[in-house]
């Protein structure tokens, strides 16, 4: 009787920690709920998240509806990356752009960046090249923008024995290029708590 | 016999406790200000586990940024310990199409006891209508030991 309890509660307990578990690879949805949540880095749901309140904030301020003409350009200036990771910012600045590209209130220039750097280099150069054509100055092809979006990420780390909690703040401005103003500001944050990082949320 | 039964009952104590029950207590206008736009909802729901734990209080929708429709779903918890769930909010156009949206990532939200919280989103395109909220309670994690 005693080992056919110890067994069962041996089965039992197996069954808890194993559940569902694949371990072999396989594909899962990168926007779903079966992603990897780690606490020492931003994870791709961090992105998604940070990406989704940031344009919903945005579009709720009504400041694109005041844009001097529709759809308004923006260009995207210096995103600062403070946090202890090597992280690419365009995964955070693609997301917005992409977000609001669709809604038709925003369409992004890549012939114009930070430092005179182009986004897209042929684009730019296309676009000299009419513009000399045309016995016109190169800026005559050139859509000055009308907004520039910029930023800030940040990163807090603290821990209480084993237990540790990091968040990651995301923080963006919309500067209106005429008046130099910040139209719309914002900052998300994402924090993060547990032991060690898990697969599913 | 009997000690290998208290085992199991520890053990049960163990997995299920750690749970802290806080209820959150709100205190509101009587005659609140602001009318929401009341959307006349259709809800499936297949977990009965979730239905026992979650209810929809009530959608709003209202209109963003000159022609975008934006949602907002009212969840309320019916539990008295902390609750997380995982929600989706799917957009479809006028001839109901699935339109491509940040806002159908899956987000996870967590409820103190007997909280009321609102999830929203705004439609990625002019031209979306429609609206589908997905909730699923959260999944079972598994830890990495790195």
């Amino acid at each position: 009787m005693m080992k056919i309890i110890s067994f069962g509660a041996g089965l039992l307990t197996l069954a808890f920690l194993t559940g569902c578990a694949t371990p072999g690879a396989r594909y899962i949805n990168p926007q779903g709920n079966e992603t990897i949540v780690s606490l020492n880095q931003i994870n791709i749901q961090d992105w998604n998240n940070a990406a989704d309140r940031l344009v919903s904030s945005l579009l709720e301020s009504g400041a694109l509806e005041r844009a001097p003409k529709q759809p308004a350009v923006l260009a995207i200036s210096r995103i600062i990356n403070n946090t202890q990771q090597h992280v690419d910012t365009d995964s955070l600045t693609k997301k917005i752009r992409v977000a609001l590209n669709r809604t038709g209130k925003v369409v992004t220039t890549t012939t114009m960046g930070l430092g005179g750097r182009a986004e897209d280099p042929l684009a730019k150069s296309a676009s000299e090249y009419a513009a000399f054509m045309n016995d016109e100055p190169a800026s005559a092809t050139t859509h000055l923008p009308d907004y520039s979006l910029s930023g800030k990420l940040l990163e807090d780390r603290v821990s209480v024995g084993k237990d540790r909690q990091t968040t990651y703040s995301f923080q963006l401005s919309l500067t209106e290029v005429g008046s130099g103003l910040a139209v719309w500001e914002d900052e998300t944050q994402i924090t993060k708590a547990g032991r060690r990082s898990t697969v599913g949320w | 016999m009997i000690k290998a039964l208290l085992m199991m009952i520890a053990a049960g104590a163990v997995l299920c406790g750690g749970c802290t029950r806080i209820s959150v207590a709100t205190v509101e206008s009587a005659q609140p200000v602001g009318t929401p736009n009341l959307v006349p909802d259709k809800r499936v729901m297949l977990d009965l586990t979730l239905r026992r734990k979650i209810h929809v209080v009530q959608v709003n929708e209202g209109v963003v940024s000159g022609d975008l429709k934006q949602v907002q779903v009212v969840l309320a918890s019916n539990m008295t310990k902390p609750v997380s769930i995982n929600y989706a909010i799917e957009w479809f156009d006028e001839n109901g199409m699935q339109v491509n949206s940040s806002s159908t990532a899956w987000k996870s939200l967590r409820f103190l006891g007997m909280e009321k919280k609102t999830v929203s989103a705004i439609a990625p395109r002019p031209n979306a209508v429609d609206f589908v909220l997905k909730l699923q309670e959260s999944l079972a994690r598994r830890s990495i030991f790195n």
